[in-house]
């Protein structure tokens, strides 16, 4: 119900840009610009590139606003464009994700996150290598598994709504996960389990 | 062991909370008694629990967001000027012209180039006849499309 009324009001704001006022369209921006960041970060790996994407995936919506199903929802239409945007970024730039976040990324999470970390220096190199090791792991995921793992385990969206971003049936993504989970088992074997 | 293989897939669906409510019921209760897919449960759990800690993005500060919002109201506000009539903003009135103006632009072009292409084409050319008492020779240009510039002669007895 809360969501129906999220939705309803997305589509409010649609309809407000396109009958020509764009502080609709900041609206949406403000709100989902967090989560269109942290999804492109998934892909890209550093934040500069993340920030470049979402920009990006924000004006390729507003310019393709016209073309908007009102019947669809508004942020699953978006996290379409902004997976698509974010696949092509990696391509077009040949990002090596795993490298770039290990050299920005902790640092970057080190200054922002004062939770607890082990003060032996021998385990945070652990956890760095395990990080890392992660990415790596990730990384290696074709697209189409990369994308459910983290669109469900990342972003935390149901089976549904991943099948509405991708466009395939939720038994599609129910097995995409299962194998994507399963090949990150086997090259994440000694590290993770 | 066969039969927890065929359950691997649904452990994930558990873990999601994407299983109906039966089938729910009957995988945890063979989870609580397996202890291969109660292992292969939390393997999936850690595997997540680290993805996440892994993948975490540094926040943007305020300046990152007013500069990506800056840039993204310059890109539409250049696209608003490109498309000066957005379809939204369209009178039903000019919705239902459309269809009719563009056939007439159609008609229009289709008259146009019909009426160069008669102004522009050349008269068919006479051949040239050249004769004599024993032959006569007929020059004639050859179609443009066939070889452009060539002649046909043709030569008869007389």
């Amino acid at each position: 119900m809360a969501h129906d009324l999220l939705d309803a009001e997305d589509l409010q704001k649609v309809r407000e840009c396109l009958a020509g006022n764009p502080d609709a369209f900041e609206v949406l921006f403000n709100k989902y610009r967090g989560r269109i960041y942290s999804l492109a970060y998934r892909y890209v790996q550093n934040k500069e590139d993340a920030l470049e994407v979402t920009q990006d995936v924000f004006v390729r919506a507003y310019q393709a606003l016209a073309s908007f199903q009102t019947g669809s929802k508004f942020y699953t239409w978006l996290y379409r464009i902004a997976v698509n945007r974010a696949i092509d970024f990696v391509r077009a730039r040949r990002v090596r994700p795993q490298i770039e976040m290990s050299e920005i990324g902790d640092e970057d999470l080190a200054r922002q996150s004062p939770g607890p970390r082990s003060p032996d220096p021998a385990k945070a190199l652990d956890e760095k290598e395990l990080r890392q090791k992660i990415r790596s792991a990730i990384g290696k995921l074709s697209d189409k598994h990369r994308t459910v793992f983290v669109l469900h385990a990342l972003e935390n969206l149901s089976y549904k709504e991943i099948a509405e971003v991708v466009g395939c049936s939720i038994g599609t993504v129910m097995s995409r996960l299962f194998y994507a989970r399963k090949r990150l088992q086997k090259e994440l074997a000694g590290y993770v389990g | 062991m066969g039969g927890c293989d065929k359950l691997e897939l649904k452990l994930g669906a558990l873990l999601d909370g994407e299983l109906d409510s039966q089938e729910e019921q009957e995988l945890r209760a063979h989870v609580a008694g397996c202890h291969l897919c109660r292992s292969r449960l939390q393997s999936f759990q850690v595997l997540e629990r680290e993805a996440v800690a892994a993948f975490r993005a540094p926040e943007p500060t305020e300046n990152e967001w007013g500069r990506i919002g800056a840039g993204i109201r310059e890109a539409v506000a250049g696209a608003r000027k490109t498309v000066a009539f957005p379809r939204a903003q369209r009178s039903p009135l000019i919705e239902a012209l459309v269809p009719a103006f563009a056939l007439a632009a159609c008609l229009v072009i289709v008259v146009v180039i019909g009426i160069l292409s008669r102004v522009n084409r050349e008269p068919p050319r006479a051949p040239d006849v050249y004769s004599s008492k024993e032959y006569e020779i007929r020059v004639e240009p050859l179609a443009p499309e066939d070889e452009d510039g060539a002649l046909w002669i043709e030569v008869t007895r007389g």
